[in-house]
């Protein structure tokens, strides 16, 4: 909300614009009319009755008592902006009164003002709007006063949630703290931070009381006579609908361009005072990016190392003789026409285990999803990747489908995300031998419960009926391991799948994988930006850097001789943290002889 | 989960009597005597102090209400004032019409809103995506009447396929014209709430395909809208039933203005007429049934949501 940088964001969101032309036309054909219009509305002349559009000066025709048609719309503008405008007025200070309200230390206050929203909340506003209009008249007082209660205890709702979730912010906490009252801290910090949700609210109200307003008119609760409303157009026209359809058509367009018009400022409103959508507005893919600015603060030295070319006659596979099970030949990925992997070249032997590193952004995650077709949405994919001597690049997700979970599985970097809230643990693990092994629900269960004991979890036949969230994120990284390797995949890709971790349950971790890919004799690509991680359980490492692949060969020459300064940084790097990775390390962190 | 859906009926019946004394007080405003309007301009003061005296009229407020109350609770809205019929069984009567109008308005919205809006979800960076999405924005600015009133033009006066207004007067004795009045009634309806359905179905289903266990699902072998069909919708359907119990209200009101339209003899009507004669008994009973339409509705949505979600299970009891 800082300056007019909004209201840059708004101009140049083409909703938005359309949003404030929309508004824009209701406001100058209000006041307009409040000083012309081609004929007076109200007046009837019962000589030009009917009178086609375009014909004797009536743009849009006249009605059956001859009152000009544009005349009417322009004058309808007023009662809908009128209504619109005070409903919103009468909205915004019940909403925030009462959310304020329902926020007050006092606990029998707040409880019992939260209670009235909800039951008011179940009043609709055009029944309280009709008996307003019963008792003291139909007027636009009463079609905004019952839209404005109405909306309010909703506004109010929302108020409420943001008041609690911006009073939990650090920053009133530690205003409150360093003694500010409480009417100070709602004035001074709460309020100014609850003002894009209650903007984007307010104009919600807008278009929910000029829909109201041409109910209410339609129905017969509007204001009375001489004042002029589209919704009374329609009730006027309704009887003549198959004579003059296009009459029906004028005041109806007028109302859905209007509410149109508030809904589409509305939302870019939001988005515009959003400075996170705002952003990934402005500048889509920078996340993803080939960042310069790495963890390893090795940028500057390495300039002109990012670009040399690997040679692979030297340092390719182990074993010449046995073919490859993975083979990623040229790889590139662009993203928003931006090449985030730049013609990567990697394969893994059946078997081993190769450490993919680099620091983040530097396109080693984008280049392992891509074997399985798991890249994000607008990242497009081209040169060659072969598992098992077959293409992958350039199927259809249905036959990327049958591969994923099959031949290649994949463990997350995050195991508090990656696992679905709403289903039990042992359904998930189920899922992949569902699909592939054509199980029954009960194989498929009794198998989970082996595969979680595979991992490590105690107690598995409880454990696989327990949700997510009871899990810890150690216990939830062995359910990832179990779902990734129920099918015995050739190709086992974990990303990061350590990084979340705290450092003795990432040992833990580090140590399931090594031995169940040592045991399935699975192939392994281990992506990690550290190091130390990957020494203990990789063949070979392979370094990347700015999407490219830089270094690459075995654990050993690289951790001893690391040709490319980025390298040696990243070693550096590893040094510095705590364990070891030339020798020292815990039993299964040692370097392979 | 017993302990919630105890205390959250608790807070129901609660917010019933709120509800109660909230119609009874906001009838209360209503001028005009009730007695006068029925006596007709013939009575005399004593005959007007009979009926007030029937009608109760001459009671303190806090007596009338506890006896209002009293019925309700048994099931007996009171009586009209007008001519003395029974609230509870013309609202019956009248429930016949809305009932199936609000009930298969509201199976047509999501039977659209929710395939098409994970469509437009899963195909939201193509054009079907954003015309999908166009589309529902238009229908959400599009008045309820006026839609009733264009559909009229078209089915009913241009190609007569459908009767334009009206209700069978043999109800649903006849059943095929029955259905045939409600069917442009119901269509409209449920454009209106489908198109503002269709706009939260698609958020909740954008939100979750960028979820990381989605991505799991499809690591698993599922494809990008197998795995919005298994894991997605679950996942989507909090954010939406929240949204449903909100628009139950909206539905409602869009039932009173649709009857309008089509000359339904449905409880919006009623509600209409009653506010016109001002009977209060009547008004007060139709507010207050559709206030705990509304009410129950709430009470229904934050049962499934624990439903669905073991997370708010365990924070709840």
């Amino acid at each position: 909300m800082t300056g007019t940088t909004w209201w840059r964001a708004l101009l140049r969101d083409r909703n938005g614009l359309l949003g404030l032309v929309l508004v824009g036309t209701l406001v100058v054909a209000a006041g307009v009319s409040w000083v012309w219009t081609p004929y007076d509305p109200a007046t009837t002349d019962l000589k030009a009755r009917w009178v086609l559009p375009l014909r004797d000066g009536h743009l849009l025709g006249t009605d059956m008592l001859g009152r000009d048609q544009f005349s009417l719309l322009l004058a309808g503008a007023r009662e809908t902006l009128a209504v619109a405008v005070l409903a919103t007025a009468i909205a915004s200070v019940v909403g925030v009164a009462l959310a304020l309200a329902a926020t007050l230390p006092t606990r029998w206050v707040s409880a019992s003002v939260a209670q009235l929203v909800d039951v008011v909340i179940a009043f609709p506003a055009l029944l309280t709007a009709m008996i307003l209009a019963a008792v003291f008249g139909g007027s636009l007082w009463t079609a905004a006063t019952a839209v404005g209660i109405a909306s309010g205890v909703h506004v109010a709702r929302v108020a409420r949630a943001e008041i609690d979730r911006v009073r939990g912010t650090d920053y009133v906490l530690a205003a409150t703290a360093a003694g500010s009252g409480t009417w100070r801290t709602v004035r001074r910090h709460v309020l100014p931070n609850i003002a894009s949700t209650l903007i984007v609210q307010l104009s919600l109200v807008m278009s929910v009381a000029s829909l109201t307003e041409a109910m209410l008119a339609y129905l017969g609760y509007g204001s009375p006579a001489p004042a002029v409303s589209w919704g009374r157009m329609l009730y006027d026209q309704q009887p003549y609908i198959e004579a003059r359809p296009l009459l029906v058509v004028w005041p109806g367009l007028a109302v859905a361009l209007s509410v149109l018009g508030f809904n589409l400022l509305g939302d870019a409103l939001r988005d515009a005072t959003d400075p996170k959508v705002r952003g990934a507005k402005a500048g889509s893919g920078a996340a993803v990016g080939a960042g310069s600015a790495g963890r390893v603060g090795g940028g500057a030295q390495a300039a002109g190392a990012a670009g040399a070319a690997v040679d692979h006659s030297s340092t390719g596979l182990a074993g010449d003789a046995v073919l490859p099970v993975l083979d990623i030949r040229g790889l590139t990925v662009r993203i928003n026409g931006r090449t985030v992997v730049d013609e990567v070249d990697l394969s893994l032997a059946p078997g081993e285990r190769v450490g993919l590193i680099g620091e983040s952004g530097s396109g080693k995650s984008l280049t392992a999803l891509a074997v399985p077709g798991l890249l994000p949405d607008g990242a497009e994919a081209s040169g060659s990747i072969r598992l098992a001597g077959r293409e992958l690049l350039g199927l259809r997700e249905r036959e990327l489908a049958r591969v994923r979970g099959d031949q290649v599985a994949v463990v997350f970097q995050e195991p508090s995300t990656a696992l679905d809230p709403l289903r039990r643990v042992g359904a998930q693990i189920a899922e992949p031998l569902r699909l592939h092994r054509g199980m029954t629900r009960r194989q498929a269960a009794a198998e989970a419960v082996e595969l979680v004991r595979r991992v490590g979890l105690p107690d598995p036949e409880h454990a696989v009926r327990s949700w997510p969230h009871q899990l810890s994120g150690g216990q939830r990284q062995r359910v990832g391991i179990a779902i990734a390797l129920a099918c015995r995949p050739a190709v086992l890709i974990a990303d990061e799948p350590t990084t979340a971790l705290d450092v003795t349950v990432q040992r833990e971790i580090l140590g399931l994988l090594d031995e169940l890919t040592r045991e399935e004799e699975t192939a392994l690509l281990f992506i990690t930006h550290d190091l130390a991680v990957v020494a203990g359980v990789a063949d070979r490492v392979a370094v990347m850097r700015g999407g490219r692949l830089i270094e690459e060969g075995t654990t050993e020459e690289v951790v001893r001789a690391p040709r490319e300064p980025y390298t040696k940084d990243l070693l550096a790097a590893a040094r510095a943290t705590a364990f070891d990775p030339t020798g020292n390390a815990p039993e299964h962190m040692a370097v392979n002889p | 989960m017993t302990v919630f859906v105890v205390r959250r009926l608790a807070l129901l019946v609660l917010a019933l009597f709120l509800a109660s004394l909230l119609a009874f007080a906001l009838l209360r405003l209503l001028p005009g005597d009730a007695a006068a309007a029925r006596g007709g301009i013939t009575a005399d003061p004593a005959q007007l102090r009979a009926i007030r005296h029937e009608l109760g009229l001459d009671r303190s407020l806090a007596e009338q209400y506890r006896s209002w109350l009293g019925g309700v609770l048994h099931g007996d809205l009171g009586r009209s004032q007008l001519n003395g019929t029974s609230v509870t069984a013309e609202l019956g009567e009248k429930l016949r019409v809305t009932g199936p109008l609000v009930l298969a308005a509201l199976a047509l919205a999501l039977a659209g809103a929710v395939p098409l809006g994970v469509l437009a979800a899963l195909r939201h960076r193509t054009r079907l995506g954003t015309g999908i999405s166009t589309v529902g924005q238009l229908g959400i600015a599009l008045p309820t009447l006026w839609v009733g009133l264009l559909l009229v033009t078209v089915f009913a006066v241009e190609a007569r396929l459908l009767p334009a207004q009206g209700f069978p007067v043999e109800g649903w004795s006849a059943p095929g014209e029955a259905a045939r009045s409600l069917v442009l009634p119901v269509v409209t309806l449920a454009l209106s709430e489908g198109a503002v359905l269709l706009r939260f179905v698609r958020s909740a289903a954008l939100d979750v395909l960028g979820r990381d266990f989605l991505r799991t699902a499809r690591a698993s072998g599922r494809t990008r809208a197998g795995a919005l069909w298994r894991h997605g919708l679950r996942n989507a359907a909090g954010p939406v039933l929240s949204v449903l119990g909100v628009q139950v209200a909206a539905l409602l009101v869009g039932a009173v203005v649709v009857e309008k339209v089509f000359a339904l003899p449905g409880v919006g009507s009623m509600l209409v007429a009653d506010v016109g004669n001002r009977d209060m008994v009547k008004v007060q009973g139709e507010v207050l049934v559709v206030v705990a339409v509304v009410l129950a509705v709430g009470f229904l949505v934050d049962v499934a949501q624990r439903l669905i979600d073991p997370r708010l299970r365990e924070t709840a009891s």
